[in-house]
């Protein structure tokens, strides 16, 4: 199971992740288990170094597939090569080997970390699994120095609720980083920061990732957070990516009525900035009611015949990739 | 929004009874709110913004204390009211929209019998006058009237958030007091509801109080702004103004910090340090430790807020050169000679 493009560190095939909910004894007799298709055929490739933005709604299935990347879920169908071994469903050994190379860096840090653990032992953790003895100051050395917390080895002493959120953010960075992996997913990692404290963290987000060539995906729902540290964007909306091109394009223009919305629900820091209406209706994502046909239609302002009529396929629109009937071959007015 | 504010804070000062002492978690507040102004109160967390609006409504933890200070209300000071002339003022002269709607609504409860019992017990409606009022409210914040029989773990988050403004507004007051309204809502749902609550604002001639840490949500709403940093105001005035000339180092750090869509994609620039420990602040300004333009007299002299001009306030040594500074304070090595 070798994958012969070089380039992708992660190719995902047609993944699938359904949740069954509010299953009990009952209703499974009865025949009536809900099923939640939390992601629902994703495909997608992630180059070597790229660093990608996951950008939704919450409920969107963003958490669930950086989950299913780092090998935390097992999909119900489809597949995961990561470079070029298949990592779907890896177990014992191989799995561990595999959780070296993908790391977490989880949301909230206040959580993050056991609160009974000095964070140097936070930190020698990992190492006292995968490395050997003789090599864990230096790596711990050179993972601080990294999110710029050298010079500061005396937090190693501390406890979690003993320093700042930023402090913290940073610490729970250095612990992914310390086994020294090739791909880290974010997951929204400022979202419960202080706001004076969030533009450090960004900072040293992209320092590392740059300075390590480290393949990395950012969860959040701001787009404009997402435009500092990913010169990639996947937008997702129940379970699928609706757009996916270079960050810059996506929010000078966006394609999918989505991602037009999205981009217009950025809240500027500046007075000036548009007030116009929201171009999508209300409602939220609803993974357990999706419509037939085109999952956004909606809320889709625009909407057609043909969104009723089918789901729309992946389109090649220049850098992008669409899933949106306004640009499938069928034209609106057919 | 002209002649006499609504609501004039003045010198307001709260504490909390801890372990170790008191610790006082609002200092000398002042800050004024027109008549049908938004008025946004923005910093960071344990900068006493929440603390600010539970004591305007005097709903506050046990260990609270309100050490001083007078806040005017459409006259009389609400701080100086009894228990009981305080509370027939609640729901129907001042409303409090809570940080986690959740936490306003009872969930053992359908929404439509919580819309009914504010309206009953404090509006003096009758049953049929409260059912017609309830279904006229959630028609206003833009939800079915169908969902009234609905419980609020039923409700998304922005319905629910939704449902607490419905009740905010359900015996028409004239000032409410929102904490972190869209805090916890994605990006789409936060400007559908700030739009919701501009609209009802502007119809209704309410006055609200915005408590926010995001000053994005401030520059797209607010009329005015107060910044506040440890418990203290750093900076007051017109929301334009502020976010556009600021005059304190902290507001100028604030509003470098945060990425934008439309700007050029520079560098962003963190404020170094974190906020101080209430328990033991700084003895004089308190942003003199995180601050690249402190000068000896920062550590020596606590500033005021200005008076010369109440319509854009700040309590800096420094202000006078305030254009000067704005220019440095833009640049990320300023800041990150104090890392």
């Amino acid at each position: 199971m070798t994958d012969n493009n070089p380039e992708a560190l992660v190719n995902v095939e047609g993944v699938r992740m359904h949740f069954a909910v509010g299953n009990s004894l009952a209703a499974a007799i009865r025949g009536k288990s809900t099923i939640v298709r939390a992601i629902d055929g994703v495909s997608v490739r992630l180059k070597q170094g790229e660093s990608v933005g996951l950008l939704g709604e919450s409920g969107c299935g963003k958490s669930t597939m950086g989950r299913l990347l780092l090998r935390i879920l097992e999909p119900t169908d489809g597949r995961i090569i990561f470079r070029g071994t298949d990592v779907t469903h890896l177990k014992g050994q191989p799995l561990k080997a595999f959780r070296q190379e993908a790391q977490l860096i989880p949301q909230n840090p206040y959580e993050a970390l056991n609160p009974r653990f000095s964070i140097g032992k936070s930190l020698h953790e990992p190492l006292e699994n995968f490395r050997p003895r003789s090599t864990h100051e230096q790596l711990i050395d050179k993972v601080l120095k990294l999110v710029k917390l050298d010079g500061q080895r005396s937090l190693l002493d501390r406890y979690p609720h003993e320093v700042s959120g930023g402090q913290l953010q940073r610490i729970v960075m250095a612990r992914a980083l310390v086994l020294e992996p090739s791909f880290v997913v974010a997951d929204e990692p400022v979202s419960m920061l202080d706001v004076s404290v969030r533009a450090g963290v960004l900072n040293v987000f992209r320092d590392v990732r740059k300075r390590l060539g480290l393949t990395a995906i950012y969860i959040s729902h701001d787009l404009a957070l997402v435009r500092y540290v990913c010169e990639r964007t996947l937008v997702m909306y129940l379970g699928r990516i609706v757009e996916d091109g270079p960050t810059e394009e996506i929010v000078r223009e966006p394609l999918h009525p989505y991602t037009k919305a999205l981009v217009a629900a950025v809240p500027e820091p500046h007075p000036d900035q548009s007030r116009a209406p929201l171009p999508i209706k209300p409602g939220s994502p609803d993974a357990r009611r999706q419509p037939t046909g085109c999952r956004f239609r909606d809320r889709c302002p625009d909407s057609f015949d043909q969104c009723i009529k089918s789901a729309p396929r992946p389109v090649v629109v220049g850098n992008r990739t669409v899933e949106c009937h306004l640009f499938s071959a069928v034209s609106p007015e057919a | 929004m002209s002649g006499e504010p609504l609501l004039s804070v003045s010198g307001l000062k709260v504490s909390y009874g801890m372990p170790h002492g008191r610790v006082t978690a609002v200092d000398d507040a002042t800050f004024e709110v027109p008549r049908g102004a938004i008025v946004g109160v923005v910093g960071e967390s344990g900068c006493g913004k929440t603390t600010v609006a539970r004591a305007l409504t005097r709903v506050m933890a046990g260990n609270a204390r309100i050490d001083g200070g007078t806040a005017r209300f459409d006259g009389p000071d609400i701080l100086a009211l009894s228990e009981r002339a305080m509370n027939r003022l609640r729901w129907r002269d001042i409303a409090f929209i809570p940080q986690s709607a959740m936490n306003s609504l009872d969930p053992v409860y359908t929404v439509r019998a919580q819309l009914r019992e504010v309206l009953r017990k404090r509006g003096g409606h009758s049953a049929r006058s409260a059912e017609a009022r309830a279904v006229e409210l959630f028609e206003m914040v833009g939800i079915e009237a169908g969902r009234l029989s609905d419980y609020p773990h039923q409700f998304s988050g922005g319905m629910r958030q939704r449902a607490a403004i419905a009740l905010a507004l359900a015996l028409e007051p004239k000032l409410v007091i929102a904490d972190e309204p869209v805090t916890a809502l994605d990006v789409i749902v936060q400007r559908q509801i700030l739009d919701q609550l501009k609209t009802l604002q502007e119809r209704l001639g309410l006055s609200v109080i915005l408590v926010t840490h995001d000053i994005s949500v401030v520059a797209y709403v607010c009329d005015r702004v107060v910044v506040m940093y440890a418990g203290r105001v750093a900076e007051s005035g017109a929301m334009r103004t502020v976010l556009t000339e600021p005059q304190h180092p902290y507001t100028m750090g604030l509003c470098n910090a945060f990425p934008d869509l439309s700007g050029a994609m520079g560098i962003l620039t963190p404020i170094e340090g974190s906020p101080p420990d209430l328990s033991d602040p700084p003895p004089a300004c308190r942003f003199e430790p995180r601050c690249p333009f402190s000068l000896a007299s920062c550590g020596e002299r606590t500033p005021r807020l200005s008076t010369t001009d109440v319509s854009h306030r700040v309590a800096c040594h420094r202000a006078g050169e305030a254009a000067e500074l704005r220019g440095d304070a833009a640049k990320v090595e300023t800041w990150a000679a104090l890392a």
